[in-house]
């Protein structure tokens, strides 16, 4: 229960953080981004325009690129990074599955697989920090497995939970985003129950709902990609059970 | 919105409570003599996810200690008292899991399906003992802890685990983790459970549900190094009669009617195999010179600890079994009636309020006290007298039943059954035949009736 309140608590907790966010975007973006781009940006940063007009009142043509959309600037920016926002992660977890007999947790451990796009990345304004890094769509697969019971009687159980999320936070300096995410999903259950020799297998798929947070470090391995990884508590309520998952990941950004 | 939405969405997804609730148990098929997974109906559930119902609520996670150096223990009189000085965390709501395939909720996991099936079964106890006269308002509805952490402070400091128990010192019941108990789980086993329910019914009925009797006080039960002949009969026909309504509720069929067929009465063996030839009912068991010296010499504690409970509550249930089984009762009166009486029987011998009723609770007062007469022989007695109500035949039946494996007193002839002074003749100098004078060898049980002269060497009596 307690584990449940904080996730939640997190979960509130990123909103504010995101409208900070937003707030800081107007004074700090060009200050960030100039110190995050390493100089190698000259050829995208704004530029100091020299006020020389002409006699005739004429703008100089540096003036003229200042004021009008410079159609160059997006195709410029993918090459500075030209990744598509496209991530891949294996995961690992522990997996403290809802105990159906009485409060607490039975950990277990549990893998899967994180698929995730930041649209940021192709739709937002390339100064756009914020914007380009804050928010990730992901689609997660993890799986769990146990067996439980006497030689006699004994049963083995195994869930697939499949969810779609939304990522959203605070990116730190462009490698780090401090995440809460929430999202809906379908668990497959399946149970294999053993008797005395005989065996009988059922099936069936549950709701999910996927909430909780974490941080996801991506860091350029050259210019196509990144090495991506992350830290995350995330609960999964599977029908009216709550699952919570401590899930280390690993992969790429491209 | 969105998240309001699947909040709802979520906090909407339990399992339905509409009853009669179709959901699946492990049962035993007696025509395989096999465990099976089985489509069952819960009809008194009112919430299944937590497993809750009229007849049963299920607790998980309680922790149970029991200090006997614990000074609030030692203080307590009361029964609240008791329960609040051992029951140190009472635990909370098990949260069973289920898939729903068409209109059946299939237990998801292993420990949902053990607790799916052990409200099952208490279901089911609860309807057979209800044919015999329990209520609900007897009883109220028990708790249930499932895998409590339960420490017994003089035993071990470790949770003990591997057992099913009507628990009195805390008016519930127990269900241990199982350790070294590998085939059918306990609670799993109905015969189990029906057992345990028994316990529940006599301590309501007999001690009138208080945590610790005062008859045990009363009969020497608690007063080490001292023999406590009646203390220890009062615990070995608490545990007879548990074993056969145990069997009793075995018998009960999906139609909720006794269905000879379907009795099983050695329904310990799939769940405790080394237990089954001291506890099997449709076998031989003789209150033999052994088991009569552990029953006057031992004290409680000692008497226990030897496990002579079960041996002498089986030597008790078994000759009611065979009397049930009687082939000139049966002929009588069928096998589903003759059943159905020989448990009636039972059942108000513990609790006959009626004038001049003789029933084990209403002897234990008018004795106050006086454990000489609290014998195997008098709680033979008081099931006789209830028969005699039912059926003479069966009354019959069980005098040569109970003097064939309880004949091994000495003095039997004297004090014996008292009820059976009208229903058996024959034999009375038992002595003689409990030990064959040709070849010194104990025969163990006797035959003392005319209608059975003839003993087998195992002990068992026949007409030829």
């Amino acid at each position: 229960m307690k584990i449940r309140l904080l996730l939640l608590a997190a979960l509130t907790l990123a909103f504010p953080l995101r409208a900070h966010a937003q707030d800081d975007d107007s004074s700090s973006s060009s200050s960030s981004s100039d110190s995050m781009n390493d100089g190698s940006d000259s050829d995208t940063a704004p530029k100091k325009h020299h006020k020389r007009r002409t006699k005739d009142g004429d703008v100089t043509a540096e003036e003229e690129l200042a004021e009008e959309p410079d159609p160059t600037k997006e195709k410029l920016a993918r090459i500075d990074e030209p990744r598509i926002g496209l991530g891949v992660e294996a995961t690992l977890s522990l997996d403290l599955l809802d105990k159906s007999a009485g409060p607490g947790f039975k950990g277990i451990p549990a893998a899967g697989l994180r698929v995730n796009w930041a649209p940021g990345v192709l739709w937002t304004d390339p100064e756009d920090e914020f914007w380009r890094y804050a928010l990730l769509a992901e689609l997660s697969y993890d799986y769990t497995g146990y067996s439980d019971g006497t030689t006699a009687v004994n049963s083995s159980t195994h869930i697939h939970y499949l969810n779609a999320h939304v990522m959203f936070g605070y990116p730190v300096q462009k490698v780090l985003l401090v995440y809460a995410a929430l999202g809906p999903g379908m668990a497959f259950e399946t149970e294999s129950v053993d008797i005395q020799g005989s065996n009988t297998p059922v099936s069936g798929l549950k709701f999910l709902l996927a909430y909780g947070g974490g941080a996801r470090l991506t860091i350029q391995a050259n210019e196509h990609w990144a090495i991506a990884a992350r830290m995350e508590l995330m609960a999964q309520r599977r029908g009216y059970m709550d699952d919570v998952f401590l899930t280390f990941g690993v992969g790429g950004a491209f | 919105m969105l998240l309001c939405g699947l909040l709802a969405l979520a906090a909407c997804n339990g399992p339905s409570n509409t009853l009669p609730i179709h959901t699946a148990a492990v049962t035993f098929d007696p025509a395989s003599g096999k465990y099976q997974l089985s489509k069952v109906e819960l009809s008194t559930i009112t919430d299944l996810e937590s497993l809750k119902g009229s007849v049963a609520d299920i607790q998980g996670g309680a922790e149970i200690v029991i200090d006997s150096n614990d000074p609030i223990l030692a203080a307590a009189t009361t029964n609240d008292e008791i329960k609040s000085a051992i029951l140190k965390d009472p635990g909370g709501d098990v949260r069973a899991s289920f898939i729903t395939s068409g209109d059946t909720q299939f237990p998801a996991d292993f420990q949902s399906e053990n607790m799916v099936t052990t409200y099952f079964n208490f279901e089911r106890s609860f309807d057979f003992y209800s044919t015999l006269g329990w209520s609900l308002a007897q009883g109220g509805t028990p708790t249930v802890y499932y895998f409590p952490t339960f420490i017994e402070t003089q035993v071990s400091t470790q949770p003990l685990a591997d057992n099913a128990a009507f628990f009195s010192l805390i008016g519930g019941f127990m269900i241990l983790p199982f350790q070294q108990f590998q085939d059918v789980p306990l609670p799993m086993n109905l015969g189990i459970i029906g057992h345990e329910y028994s316990h529940f019914q006599t301590n309501t009925r007999v001690y009138s549900g208080q945590a610790v009797p005062d008859f045990y006080n009363t009969y020497g039960g608690f007063a080490a190094g001292t023999p406590s002949p009646a203390a220890n009969v009062m615990k070995a026909f608490d545990e007879g009669f548990a074993d056969l309504f145990g069997t009793g509720v075995t018998c009960f069929s999906d139609e909720k009617t006794l269905d000879p067929t379907h009795c099983d009465p050695d329904f310990i063996a799939a769940s405790i195999p080394e237990a089954s030839t001291d506890r099997r009912l449709d076998t031989v068991h003789c209150y033999d010179q052994t088991l009569y010296a552990q029953v006057t010499n031992d004290d409680l504690t000692t008497f226990t600890n030897g496990s002579y409970q079960y041996q002498l509550g089986t030597v008790l249930a078994s000759s009611i079994w065979k009397a049930a089984h009687d082939p000139d009762v049966v002929g009588k009166l069928g096998q589903q009636v003759a059943l159905q009486m020989a448990f009636q029987s039972v059942y108000d011998a513990l609790d006959d309020e009626s004038t001049n009723g003789f029933g084990i609770k209403q002897f234990l007062t008018q004795l106050a006290g006086a454990a000489i007469y609290v014998r195997p022989e008098s709680v033979a007695d008081a099931v006789i007298f209830q028969a005699q109500k039912q059926d003479d035949g069966l009354a019959a039946a069980m005098c040569n039943a109970f003097i064939d494996r309880l004949g091994t007193v000495e003095s039997l002839g004297q004090t014996g059954l008292n009820q059976c002074q009208t229903a058996c003749t024959g034999p009375t100098d038992l002595k003689e035949v409990f030990t064959d004078p040709n070849s010194s060898v104990t025969l163990g049980c006797l035959c003392a009736c005319t209608k059975y002269p003839t003993i087998h060497s195992n002990g068992e009596c026949a007409a030829q």
